[in-house]
């Protein structure tokens, strides 16, 4: 699925997730993103960039300068307090939306 | 949220780092990628091309990172306004015509503004002025007199008596809290009690004890008037204007418990009134305000004031809960009751009383007498300013229509490559804006200028007014909105026309290889349009010319040459300045002082000085004449002295007077002049024939001559009924001293004049001396205001169209340069274009005189009251007007008509 058909909002989920699971550089996290979805979703630059200064704009992530488990320097984004609070509750609205979709497949589906 | 909008500002502060931060998380985010592929066996380059052709165009990215912080709007503005003003500085020929354009439009607007906001719309700083209400209606409460019975049907009452007012204000119950103040203002010859110097002339008004309180105005130093101070026996009391303590008595601070002494009568400050507060009145600045009791004491007047027969006070009072129908009824049953206690009512003033309605006015914005008199000038001026400013917009937006053309390459290319219409438009307006904003700033400038200037031209050259003209909060946002709308009407249609067009042709060649479309261009409906309008504002300026030019040759049916009055106040000196005796020798020494000065040919004193609009209006009574019983006014003017002589009035029939006559035992005679003979006997030879002031009385004042007619009150103001009487007959205090005096220059005879008077009588004040010329002159002051006005704004008028019409047309030689030099190439011949574009300006100016001629039509009421003797569509006037306007369209088509017949057929068909 090219990246251009994600549903708004979703890929800013995802990224909320990965930075739940760890704090990581832009492109560990797409990479991260790569890997959980067994190759699906590939995140290009174009939309991670933008996502992660959403993030940062509402504040759902921090971003500090570090080094990287190699030593090499670069940008390390963590999730805050907000942004934990904001996973929880997109993830449940998430959820809700597509269990609402498929419903609505599988009732029209035919038989 | 504030945190977020915290972030937002520190990331607008850090622009340059977070650009240099995402730079390198960029390339950064490029290293990996290389790494991870040559991780996984790529070679390097190979890994880095791969690696570069997957991460491509960074740009969009980038954008999108930046927008995320919301602030592409102010990023869009910052780069809108630096375009535009280096698109500006680069035309500053463009640059300059508009913003000077604008200047004078909105200018002229914010100035008109500034002089209305004076006079209609500020108001008093009075506690909760919506609750204040007057007793009267509006126009009448502002002039010192009662509406008159004309009608004989409902009456307004707007003038107390003492009795009544005291009656009135325990009785009724529709006030919370009434107050009187007297109708009049007196003249208050003041100075510091114990002192011997000159003394200084201030304006005195009669308050009842709770006038301050009812308005609910703070002392702002000492304490106001109070009722204690109004009881009969109470010691005098003075309540002194800010102003006045500021400016005469030098802001000394122990001012409370002062005395001064006016009109000869010592009293106590007991207070400095709020400041800014100069009276009920806003054209007049009041310097004393006394309790009514003071009234006796003061005025020089016989004590009448506590009598149930003169009527001398207006009533104010405060309610809270507004005013309808039902309260006036409340109010004026209260008012009737008040008056039928006083008991002694004849049964004809008992069935006018029940006639009589009491109107209630709020006074929260003053009584202004200006007001009413300023109405129709404004009226017409504010009409002159729109006016002004629709032409300047269309000239700017011709300009613009223009520049735009020349840009649409320019513009298509924008559009071409990505840009928004929106964005495009976008930045068109904000250039439009700026020129607003530049416009609008100068504007002020000359509003605040120019208002002190309207002010002193239209209202008095000492108007306290002029102050109120300054800039202030009121007048920005004036300013600031006017300018916003001239961006959407000369801004808004250009952009959008600019950014309309197809953009292949217009990248191609400019769109010149258009064909031209034979649909009338928006840059002829303008210009068409200020044809119109300023035929209409040369129209106005022309009728007020001539009607100024009719005014100045109004015969006044006196000789003003060489006469100067000389107005001085008798009764300044206090309760004896009524006193017959002392008058007599006044008059008589003064008279005689003058009359020895050389070159003095006639001297005399009258009641009221010429064309000074005061008057002595009564009623008489001729058993023999047919005249209407409601129509038996007329004016008095008693004189001593030589007056018809002085002011060569001519002497129809019988004999002038000359003062002397009509003293106690002798008989009593008058003058009359032709009016009055043939408004009361339908001739004028009635030498002989007696009337009276009374009905009842007998009939004992014998006419013994008719003098000519001449003008009075004012010099447009038609010719009342008059009637002479001679000093020795009725004597009253003559106010004016009038001499005729040749060989001297005016300036001379004046200070010749006032030194006698000087010498014959030190304390008697003078009030002003003129010469009857200059009396003249001031009578048309407002005419000639107007008529300065208007030709300016005519002139301006006319120059924004030449420069319309001339850009119009030669915007349209451009655009059809390549059809003209085809043309000129196939043999037309050079007279042909020239005549070609001389007929199409001529065909807009002719459009735009008819459009003109039918607004001025229409907006000829406007203007009818303030002609002397002459018509809006005065034939003479128009014909002039369209030859003028007619004369400037062919001056303005000739340069481009030449240039169109210069085209060079090779150099335009040739490929641009």
């Amino acid at each position: 699925m090219s990246r251009n058909d994600l549903f708004p909002g979703t890929l800013d989920l995802m990224i909320l997730r990965v930075l739940a699971h760890q704090t990581l550089h832009g492109y560990g996290i797409a990479q991260q993103i790569k890997s959980w979805s067994q190759g699906a979703l590939e995140v290009g630059e174009g939309s991670l960039y933008p996502a992660l200064q959403r993030l940062l704009e509402r504040g759902d992530a921090r971003a500090e300068w570090g080094t990287t488990s190699t030593g090499r320097r670069a940008r390390l984004y963590t999730l805050t307090a907000a942004g934990a609070r904001r996973l929880e509750r997109d993830e449940k609205a998430f959820e809700a939306q597509v269990t609402a979709i498929r419903r609505v497949l599988l009732a029209g589906a035919p038989a | 949220m504030i945190g977020r909008f915290i972030r937002r500002l520190h990331h607008l502060a850090a622009r340059r780092r977070f650009e240099q931060e995402l730079d390198e998380e960029l390339r950064i985010h490029f290293e990996m990628k290389v790494e991870q592929a040559v991780a996984s066996g790529v070679p390097l380059e190979e890994a880095r091309r791969r690696a570069r052709r997957e991460m491509g165009n960074l740009t969009r990215a980038r954008e999108q990172a930046r927008s995320a912080w919301g602030w592409d709007w102010w990023d869009g503005l910052r780069q809108d306004l630096r375009f535009a003003s280096r698109s500006l500085r680069r035309q500053p020929g463009f640059a300059c015509a508009a913003v000077a354009t604008l200047i004078l439009g909105i200018g002229a607007n914010a100035t008109v503004f500034s002089l209305a906001r004076a006079v209609v719309l500020d108001g008093l700083a009075l506690d909760r002025p919506d609750e204040v209400y007057a007793v009267g209606d509006p126009q009448t409460l502002a002039t010192e007199w009662g509406t008159w019975d004309t009608d004989g049907y409902e009456r307004s009452a707007d003038l107390l008596s003492l009795p009544m007012f005291r009656t009135l204000r325990h009785e009724q119950q529709v006030f919370g809290n009434l107050a009187a103040f007297s109708s009049f203002t007196r003249r208050g010859y003041w100075r510091v009690a114990g002192g011997d110097g000159p003394r200084d002339v201030g304006t005195l008004r009669l308050v009842s004890g709770n006038f301050f309180e009812m308005l609910g105005l703070e002392a702002s130093r000492g304490r106001n008037l109070a009722d204690e101070d109004d009881a009969p026996g109470a010691p005098l009391a003075v309540v002194v204007s800010e102003r006045f303590w500021r400016r005469k008595l030098h802001q000394v601070p122990d001012v409370v418990g002062r005395q001064l002494e006016v009109n000869d009568r010592v009293l106590t400050v007991i207070g400095v009134a709020a400041a800014g507060f100069d009276g009920v009145h806003v054209d007049q600045t009041i310097d004393f305000w006394m309790p009514l009791s003071a009234h006796a004491n003061l005025l020089g007047l016989e004590d009448r004031s506590s009598s149930p027969n003169v009527m001398w006070l207006r009533a104010a009072g405060r309610r809270s809960g507004g005013i309808d129908e039902g309260v006036t009824e409340q109010a004026t049953a209260r008012f009737r009751d008040a008056v039928r206690a006083e008991g002694n009512l004849s049964e004809d003033e008992a069935e006018r009383l029940d006639r009589t309605v009491l109107t209630l006015s709020p006074l929260a914005r003053g009584l202004s007498r200006s007001r009413h008199d300023l109405e129709r000038p404004l009226e017409l001026l504010a009409s002159v300013a729109v006016l002004v400013l629709l032409m300047a917009c269309a000239n700017v937006a011709n300009l613009q229509l223009a520049r735009a053309r020349r840009r649409e390459r320019e513009i298509a290319a924008r559009l071409a490559l990505g840009a928004s219409r929106r964005r495009v438009i976008g930045q068109l307006l904000t250039e439009s804006s700026i020129l607003a904003l530049l416009g609008a700033a100068g504007g002020l400038a000359l509003a605040t200028w120019g208002g002190k200037i309207l002010v002193r031209l239209l209202i008095a050259s000492d108007s306290v007014l002029a102050d109120r003209t300054d800039l202030d909060v009121r007048l920005l946002a004036f300013a600031l909105l006017t300018a916003g709308i001239t961006v959407l009407l000369f801004g808004l249609v250009p952009a959008l026309r600019a950014t309309g067009r197809p953009l292949v042709p217009s990248l191609r060649d400019g769109g010149l290889g258009r064909p031209t479309r034979p649909r009338v261009a928006p840059g002829s409906a303008l210009v068409v349009i200020q044809v119109a309008l300023s035929l209409v504002l040369i129209l106005a300026a022309g009728l007020m010319l001539r009607t100024l030019h009719q005014l100045r040759g109004i015969d006044p049916g006196f000789i003003g040459d060489s006469v100067v009055i000389v107005e001085i106040d008798p009764q300044a000196g206090g309760s004896d300045g009524a006193d017959p005796t002392r008058l007599e020798r006044l008059y008589e020494g003064v008279l005689e002082r003058i009359g020895s000065l050389p070159g003095v040919n006639a001297a005399s004193a009258s009641l009221y000085p010429m064309l000074s609009g005061r008057g002595w209006t009564t009623s008489l009574h001729a058993a023999d004449s047919a005249v209407d019983p409601e129509e038996r006014n007329v004016r008095i003017l008693t004189v001593r002295g030589t007056h018809f002589e002085t002011f060569q009035i001519p002497l129809l029939t019988g004999e002038a007077i000359d003062g002397s006559e009509g003293a106690e035992g002798a008989r009593q005679v008058a003058v009359v002049n032709e009016v009055m003979a043939r408004h009361f006997w339908g001739m004028t030879d009635v030498v002989g024939r007696r009337f009276g002031f009374e009905p009842e009385d007998p009939h004992e004042i014998e006419i013994v001559g008719v003098v000519s007619d001449h003008r009075f009150d004012g010099v447009r103001d038609d010719i009342a009924p008059m009637i002479y009487l001679p000093f020795a007959q009725v004597q009253t205090p003559l106010q004016s001293i009038e001499a005729r005096i040749t060989g001297m220059d005016p300036e001379a005879a004046l200070g010749a004049v006032r030194r006698a008077i000087g010498a014959a009588e030190p304390q008697l004040p003078i009030v002003r001396a003129q010469a009857v010329p200059q009396i003249l002159e001031e009578q048309l002051a407002e005419a000639r205001a107007l008529t300065r006005l208007l030709t300016v704004f005519g002139l301006v008028a006319l120059v924004l169209v030449a420069i319309g019409l001339y850009g119009v047309l030669s915007y349209g030689v451009t655009e059809r340069a390549r059809e003209i030099g085809i043309r000129l190439a196939l043999g037309a011949r050079r007279g042909h274009v020239e005549g070609f574009i001389l007929r199409r300006a001529l065909g807009l100016v002719a459009v735009g005189c008819v459009l003109g001629v039918g607004c001025a039509l229409a907006l000829a009421r406007m203007i009818r009251s303030l002609l002397y003797d002459l018509e809006p569509h005065d034939p003479t006037t128009l014909v002039a007007t369209l030859a003028v306007v007619g004369a400037v369209g062919l001056a303005a088509s000739w340069l481009p008509a030449r240039r169109a017949a210069r085209v060079d057929p090779q150099r335009v068909l040739r490929a641009d």
